[in-house]
């Protein structure tokens, strides 16, 4: 069964971990900013809003690809064939979400949930990141914050407006001890 | 693109039997027709057929995982022929076939010889009766029997190596009449519930336990961790019967054991009178360049198992062998294994054949040329591609590649396979990724397969970095403001050997560019920021950066270090550390992003708070940039004041902002990009997880996560040390308005420091106003301290201190002595105790010393006390007002106090949960052992509330990220080294060890409630602690550390 990475906002404290394991895993060493999930940090707010992949159902960076080198795969995921890429970049420019991003040499690299076992979630230890199966709940959570789209920008100041817009919305109430977010 | 999802009419949907006539028809048609007869249409329906088969019928999973769907593009890589070491998909792609059936096809595809015995069999007798004895079967026995090693003899032919292995256990535990089995970790014997049992990974084990009784598992190469696992299963009564091995690990990666590790393994079966099971299924007949594995070191093991290449790669075949001693407990009942297909005619005459090629063609031999050819290879591979390849091993012709991350192993098999290369390798199992060609691959074919192997390397993007550098950028920033000169010089690898990093680097930066006579506040003091090599990483609660100078406020050298992730922006942007000298004409701030570092005008933020200067350097720069700013009080160069960064943390203790103000630099901002490599990311990973979960998060430390630091606020009622009324009481009246469960009831949401799984800052809401803490200490210095239990109040002084940019800890401490000098009537300050209106207007005159009583404030509590004759009434030591812990409950943190480098800090030693707090030997070893640990780290830059941690773990993660062997003596020696050199600074600076005290009120006064009410200060005890304090760390009398102490230390030249 189709399984959804889930960011609850709530409860990321911004110790960036994800960020930290998914370059690691992706690029061989600890660089943030080349990872495939990020964290837009909000210290004075006290807040952090994490940006992932939705796997759009029915993504722009696929529909926006000239190639057909983006397809989705069996497990849901939105998958780059980097044979096919010619590199012009339509479909960072394509994702209202700031999740598709180039290196230098221009090949586009997204998050492609590791193959079933994200590294990202194995390290929040909060329970801000999950993986889950595609029920009700998880897809009612995904597609609001699917709805905040960003057509302008880098994928980064995309990341950040979108995120300012979570932050704003945030309904943030002093907790019991039964409080879960 | 393959359409996983494709529907055809004739898709399966329910038992339809003249449907399955139609569907095998078709398919023996095919079988039986000419292969060049099929026409390409045909094969191509094939082709998507078996995709649609195997996601019906088979297992969808594969087809996620195979790279012959994953990184095919329109049809799916479907078997259909092959020949040699070439195979042809059913489009007639071609591929070159270095994965050899994972050691199936060591006599390459189709080996003519094989190929005609196999038909020729085929076309007298293709199975046996069941009845009549069969000779191939005995006569391929007697063939084994005369090529194994040492008195094997017997053999039992079955299908597929579990079988085998099945097998020999059975034989084992019925010759032996035990139970157990040592296998090795990592190992891999089969899948087969009783092979299950022995697997040393978890991931195909744990879903299916209990499994077989009575296994263990010692890591592959041990002989001691072996003879271990002998001594304990004999100890708790679990009889082994034999110990479980293969000669070279495949699965695992190829991997080779030292040289005395099988004959070791042997000797110890002998002794501890258990046998030894070689599994020879991926090793034997040749693959690892002699006959068997076990050929190489001359072991004769009791039983042996054969599997894949034994059957010629034509035929499926198995065998487990053994001697005619052991295999006599078979002979009574003879029906006790058996099996109805095993060593049937067809796998006995393949099997015979392949002997034969073996022996012809010298496989073996071959199989050794080739392997070290290809090793030597791949090392010159690893040369070219340090950032790609990590390593390779391996015996003849079962070599390992590994890689540093499964991305970067998948990335390398998925572009073989699209350069037509065929290699085992998916998705979430590609760090190491065999080499395991047929015996008989063509040279040319090795040399175009490498070829193709550097391609791939070639278009790998990785993030480019130093080569050589490893945890450390290896950069250090120096920023002169005077000249307004930047440049980026390289750490010598020396100093980061005896100093570590942090606090260590740092303070050897300062000792060796700054005079210790110098005036803090001048120009020629150099403020030097450093960050800890595993800063930027993935060990946790490394993010701690440090910032040493010589202090304003103590005028000795000192130590201020902030959480939160500028440090890991630095190390992101291409530096370790930033030494900043000189003053910069009008204020200034430093902007970093990567290589691009400039001074900038500061004039719009003069007189700014912090949280404005950070929002308005965000807006500049970048969203994710980090700060570290001061706000009015350090640019009117209060002695107290702050650095803050992210808001709400703080170098707090010693002046730092001062520091800058008196620099004229109001912020440094920074944004990095870049990353921190590690020598070989997988195993550090590991190290992290092991230490993360092993150590840190554990109930030790658990206290950081649940409640934070104002879980001290009871415990420190509790014990009657809790600074009350200007440290005149140890008990607050008002403490369940402040402590944990209060901050609980209005806590919003947790916060962590970057890489910090623990999140101790707890972020709270009162009434609209919002701030990350109280912490502790603020809890308490600016609440009972001040005889202020309103938390919201407390809140506010908070946000004001934070943003102001003073230190709450000395604030606070300073209000309640104005408070105190106040009722004393020796002065008006016109604030008493418990005045909140009063208490919280102070912050801003001090800061912008806007009153006169702001003035007097901002001279500190020492300077203060003395303006009024109140000596008695200031709680600090050299100048530093005192944390939140009452010396007088606990001497070892009196000591502490007293001997820090930078007067009253905590952060040196915490000696509060020792057992007993009063006993002069115990309290000062553990104040050295203390100290010397925190310089350790606090240079590794990790955070004190990581409170387990010991210098073993820190230096393995060194060891891990480095590729050298750095080890906790070495470290241990460090710490002192740092510890030393503070104190050098010190003396030459002119303190003497009458300076290494606590001021006279904590001395001279008891206090005035709680468990320690009317207690004398023993200062004779105090001052026996100290002389002991000194005499440990190898120092004379005065405090001076001696010649030889020096000389250890290699810090004579200082």
């Amino acid at each position: 069964m189709e399984k959804l990475l889930l960011a609850i906002p709530n409860r990321c404290t911004g110790c960036n971990r994800c960020t930290y394991a998914c370059s690691a895993v992706k690029e061989g060493m600890f660089i943030p900013s080349k990872a495939r999930i990020k964290i837009n940090n909000f210290a004075y707010e006290g807040y952090s809003v994490q940006s992932v992949c939705f796997q759009c159902p029915n993504a722009d960076c696929m529909k926006a690809c000239p190639e057909d080198a983006i397809i989705k795969n069996e497990r849901g995921v939105i998958a780059i064939n980097i044979n096919k890429c010619t590199r012009c970049g339509e479909c960072v420019s394509a994702c209202q979400y700031g999740m598709m991003e180039q290196y230098d040499s221009g090949v586009p690299y997204k998050c492609d949930l590791c193959g079933g076992s994200p590294a990202c979630v194995g390290e929040c230890n909060f329970g801000a990141l999950v993986f889950k199966e595609a029920d009700k709940v998880s897809r009612k959570l995904r597609s609001q914050q699917m709805k905040q789209r960003q057509t302008d920008g880098r994928p980064d100041q995309k990341r950040h407006k979108l995120a300012v817009v979570i932050l704003k919305e945030a309904v943030r109430v002093p907790r019991t001890a039964n409080y879960m977010g | 693109m393959i359409d996983l999802e494709e529907y055809h009419p004739d898709d399966y949907k329910l038992r339809d039997i003249k449907a399955a006539k139609k569907e095998v028809d078709e398919i023996v048609d095919i079988i039986t027709m000419p292969t060049e007869k099929i026409s390409l249409e045909t094969r191509k329906e094939i082709s998507k057929k078996t995709v649609r088969n195997f996601r019906d019928h088979i297992n969808k999973g594969f087809l996620e995982y195979r790279k012959s769907v994953t990184e095919a593009t329109g049809f799916a890589v479907t078997e259909w022929t092959g020949k040699g070491s070439i195979l042809v998909d059913a489009l007639d792609r071609q591929f070159l076939d270095l994965l050899g059936g994972f050691g199936l096809y060591s006599y390459g595809i189709r080996h003519p010889k094989i190929i005609a015995a196999v038909k020729s069999q085929l076309d007298r007798s293709p199975q046996y009766s069941q009845e009549m004895l069969d000779p191939l079967r005995a006569q391929l026995a007697k063939v084994l029997a005369l090529l194994t090693p040492g008195k094997i003899q017997y053999g039992f032919f079955a299908n597929s190596g579990t079988e085998a292995v099945d097998g020999a256990m059975k034989l084992a535990k019925l010759y032996t009449g035990k139970k157990g089995f040592i296998s090795t970790l990592k190992a891999f014997h089969g899948k087969s519930l009783g092979a299950l049992s022995l697997m040393g990974k978890h991931v195909f084990r744990k879903p299916l336990l209990p499994l077989l009784d009575g296994i263990r598992q010692a890591p592959f190469g041990d002989l001691k961790a072996m003879e271990q696992e002998l001594i304990s299963a004999r100890a708790v009564g679990d009889d082994i019967a034999a110990v479980v091995l293969e000669p070279i690990q495949g699965e695992a990666g190829a991997i080779v054991p030292p040289d005395d590790y099988l004959p070791g393994v042997r000797e110890l079966c002998d002794r501890y009178g258990v046998l030894m099971i070689a599994d020879e299924v991926q090793t034997g007949f040749g693959r690892t360049g002699e006959l068997f594995g076990v050929d190489h070191w001359n072991v004769k093991p009791d039983i042996m198992c054969f599997g894949k290449a034994l059957g010629g790669g034509v035929v499926p075949m198995s065998a487990f062998m053994s001697t005619p001693e052991i295999w006599k407990c078979m002979e009574p009942n003879p029906f006790i294994h058996t099996t109805t297909t095993g060593g049937n005619p067809l796998a006995c005459a393949s099997a015979l054949a392949a002997i034969s090629v073996l022996l012809e063609e010298d496989l073996a031999g071959q199989a050794k040329k080739k392997g070290e050819y290809v090793l030597g290879k791949l090392g010159e591979l690893q040369e070219r591609y340090p950032g790609i390849l990590a390593n390779k091993r391996g015996l003849g012709l079962l070599l390992g590649m590994e890689f540093h991350t499964d991305g970067i192993g998948y990335k390398v098999a998925s572009g073989l396979f699209s350069r037509g290369v065929i290699t085992a390798g998916t998705l979430t199992n590609a760090k190491n990724i065999r080499f395991e060609p047929a015996l008989t691959v063509p040279w040319e074919i090795l040399d175009e397969s490498l070829n193709r192997i550097e391609d791939v390397f070639k278009s790998i993007e990785l993030p480019k970095g130093k080569p050589d550098e490893y945890l450390y950028t290896g950069q250090m920033l120096h920023v002169d403001l005077s000249k307004n000169e930047i440049q980026s010089k390289t750490i010598s690898k020396k100093l980061r050997e005896q100093y570590i990093g942090g606090w260590g680097l740092a303070t050897k930066y300062l000792y060796d560019a700054v005079d210790p006579k110098v005036d803090p506040l001048s120009e020629e003091n150099a403020v030097v920021i450093m960050t800890g090599p595993v800063c930027g990483t993935l060990v946790p609660t490394s993010s701690r950066t440090c910032l040493v100078s010589k202090s304003p406020k103590t005028n000795t050298i000192f130590e201020s270090n902030i959480g939160g992730s500028f440090g890991p922006e630095l190390k992101f942007a291409g530096y370790d550390g930033i030494m900043i000298t000189g003053k910069a004409k009008n204020l200034v701030y430093l902007r970093i992003e990567n290589s691009s570092v400039t001074l900038e005008d500061a004039g719009k933020l003069v007189g700014k708070g912090i949280f404005e200067t950070e929002e308005w350097l965000k807006n500049e720069i970048h969203a994710e940039a980090k700060t570290l700013a001061i706000g009015p009080a350090g640019e009117n160069l209060i002695d107290f004041a702050c650095i803050g960064s992210e808001s709400y943390r703080q170098m707090g203790r010693g002046g730092a902002g001062a520091l800058f103000g008196s620099k004229n630099l109001k912020a440094v901002v920074c944004r990095g990009t870049g990353g921190v490599q590690v020598n070989e990311i997988g195993s550090f990973y590991e190290k992290v997880v092991e230490h993360t979960y092993g150590n840190l998060l554990t109930d030790d430390n658990m206290w950081a996560k649940t409640h934070g630091t104002p879980l001290l606020v009871d415990v420190t009622n509790e014990m009657g040390i809790h600074p009350t009324k200007n440290f005149t009481k140890g008990v607050s009246a008002g403490r369940q308005n402040l402590n944990a469960d209060a901050i609980d009831d209005v806590k919003i949401g947790d916060r962590s420091c970057a890489s910090c799984p623990m999140g101790c800052g707890k972020f709270t809401s009162v009434n609209g106003t919002q701030v990350e803490g109280p912490e502790y200490e603020t809890l308490c210095l600016g609440g009972s301290n001040c005889e202020i239990d309103d938390l919201e109040t407390i809140m506010k002084f908070n946000r004001l201190c934070d943003d102001y940019g003073l230190d709450t800890m000395s604030t606070g401490n300073i209000i309640g002595l104005a408070m105190d000098i106040t009722e004393s009537e020796l002065h008006d300050y016109g604030i008493k105790f418990g005045d909140t209106k009063q208490f919280l207007a102070l912050i801003e005159e001090i800061a912008t010393q806007s009153s006169e009583r702001g003035k007097d404030l901002a001279l500190g509590a020492q300077k203060l006390a003395a303006k009024h004759n109140a000596e008695d009434k200031a709680a600090h030591s050299k100048n530093l007002e005192m944390p939140a812990y009452d010396p007088r409950g606990n001497y070892g943190m009196a000591l502490g106090f007293a001997t820090s480098e930078r007067g009253a800090c905590h952060l040196r030693s915490f000696t509060l949960f020792e057992e007993e707090p009063f006993k002069v030997k115990e309290m000062s070893r553990a104040v050295m052992d203390n100290q010397n640990l925190n310089a350790v780290k606090f240079s590794m830059g990790l955070c004190d509330f990581w409170g387990t941690v010991d210098t073993g773990i820190m230096a393995d993660f060194l060891t891990k990220g480095l590729g050298k062997t750095i080890s906790a003596k070495d470290l241990d020696k460090a710490g002192e080294r740092i510890w030393n050199l503070n104190k050098l600074f010190n003396l030459k600076a002119g303190f003497t060890s009458s300076d290494d005290t606590i001021s006279p009120k904590l001395l001279k006064k008891t206090l005035e409630n709680g468990p320690l009410e009317g207690r004398k200060f023993d200062t004779k005890a105090f001052e026996q602690m100290k002389t002991l304090l000194y005499k440990l760390r190898g120092w004379d009398e005065h405090g001076t550390p001696t010649k030889e102490k020096l000389s250890e230390l290699n810090l004579l030249d200082a």
